[in-house]
């Protein structure tokens, strides 16, 4: 009986056909798609963190036929790029615009209502990161600053924090969660199987060895 | 995406969907949704009814706009500032000439003085509507 099931099995598996077999995919069992780097977590965390005062960041590019090579720099920024910029300012409106004039730039909108562009017409991928990180990037400094004026109160106990539980903590009792509730030599009585239901057969009561 | 993010935003790019009420305009804004199964951005609209003073966005613009401090007629929380990007007469902002398609126009179309008379004499002529509550049905021939 178990060979005729596993037989049953095979079959059946037989007759599907696998998306990651064959020598088109040597790559079987990774991420699928055409950059599946830009889709992991620590790709993301290396973006550029943008400075407090921006709100609004809008590119225009576009995908002619007369002047392509004048959009590569910029169409590859957006492919790659894009989601880590977004990841790291979660609070910024990041737009794309296509098709709209014939040379691509960025412009910028602060919180003041000042605008500025950056012109991209001709740069290459890299020019135009190394570019946006001096004008509109944070300093390493700030970032520094910023993220330890933030310390947690040590007096804090639970789930996130070094102590998990208040029995932790000085001059409180132990933890109820490892000691017994009930200790062992009173657990008789509470089951109620002590009660004499013989007294004229054992009227002093009964002993164990009975 | 919740409408509460789309209306505490205190600047935002969109464009303009509608202006049937006068004074008044709908915009749609576009925002960026994370997916942490495959790790990218979805965008999702909204729309956001918005105050158009002296009417001087039409269908079709890109448009910056700006939170109120108050509400006007219960409805519109932000205002329209600027017409960034007008419909059918896009200006490059770096070079300050007009785009047509995939290249630029040195001369106007029309003189700037034709131009003017030809919008005066279509705005007489305009109906203005009246508030969506002030719409009865039974006026609906008449307009």
């Amino acid at each position: 009986m178990v060979l005729l099931a596993v037989q049953l099995l095979a079959r059946r598996t037989i007759g599907f056909k696998r998306a990651t077999d064959g020598a088109a995919n040597p790559m079987r069992g990774l991420l699928r798609g055409k950059n599946p780097i830009v889709r992991t977590k620590q790709y993301l965390e290396q973006g550029i963190m943008l400075r407090d005062s921006i709100k609004i960041m809008m590119i225009n590019f576009g995908n002619y036929e007369s002047n392509k090579h004048l959009h590569d720099g910029a169409r590859k920024f957006v492919e790659l790029n894009f989601s880590q910029l977004q990841y790291k300012n979660p609070d910024v409106q990041i737009l794309c615009m296509k098709d709209l004039t014939p040379t691509p730039f960025i412009t910028f909108y602060t919180d003041d209502g000042d605008k500025f562009y950056i012109d991209l017409e001709g740069k290459s991928q890299i020019e135009i990161l190394t570019h946006v990180q001096k004008i509109v990037g944070k300093p390493k400094e700030l970032i520094e600053i910023q993220s330890k004026a933030v310390e947690p109160n040590p007096a804090n106990f639970g789930r996130e924090y070094k102590r998990k539980c208040i029995c932790e903590c000085q001059s409180q009792v132990e933890c109820s969660s490892k000691n017994e509730v009930i200790p062992s030599n009173k657990k008789k009585n509470i089951t109620g199987r002590t009660r004499n239901m013989n007294p004229k057969k054992y009227p002093f009561g009964k002993e164990e060895d009975d | 995406m919740e409408r509460h993010l789309f209306t505490s935003l205190r600047m935002a790019i969109g464009k303009v969907t509608a202006t049937e009420v006068s004074e008044r305009a709908r915009v749609l804004v576009q925002l960026n949704r994370f997916n942490k199964h495959l790790g990218m951005y979805f965008p999702e609209n909204e729309p956001v009814t918005s105050y158009n003073p002296d009417n001087q966005a039409k269908v079709g613009d890109v448009v910056l706009i700006k939170k109120m401090p108050e509400t006007r007629c219960n409805m519109e929380t932000h205002q329209v500032e600027e017409v960034i990007y007008s419909f059918g007469f896009i200006v490059d902002p770096m070079t300050g000439l007009r785009v047509k398609g995939d290249e630029y126009l040195t001369e106007p179309v029309v003189d700037e003085e034709t131009r003017k008379a030809m919008s005066d004499a279509i705005r007489s002529r305009e109906i203005v509507p009246k508030y969506s509550f002030e719409i009865d049905s039974k006026d609906k021939l008449m307009i």
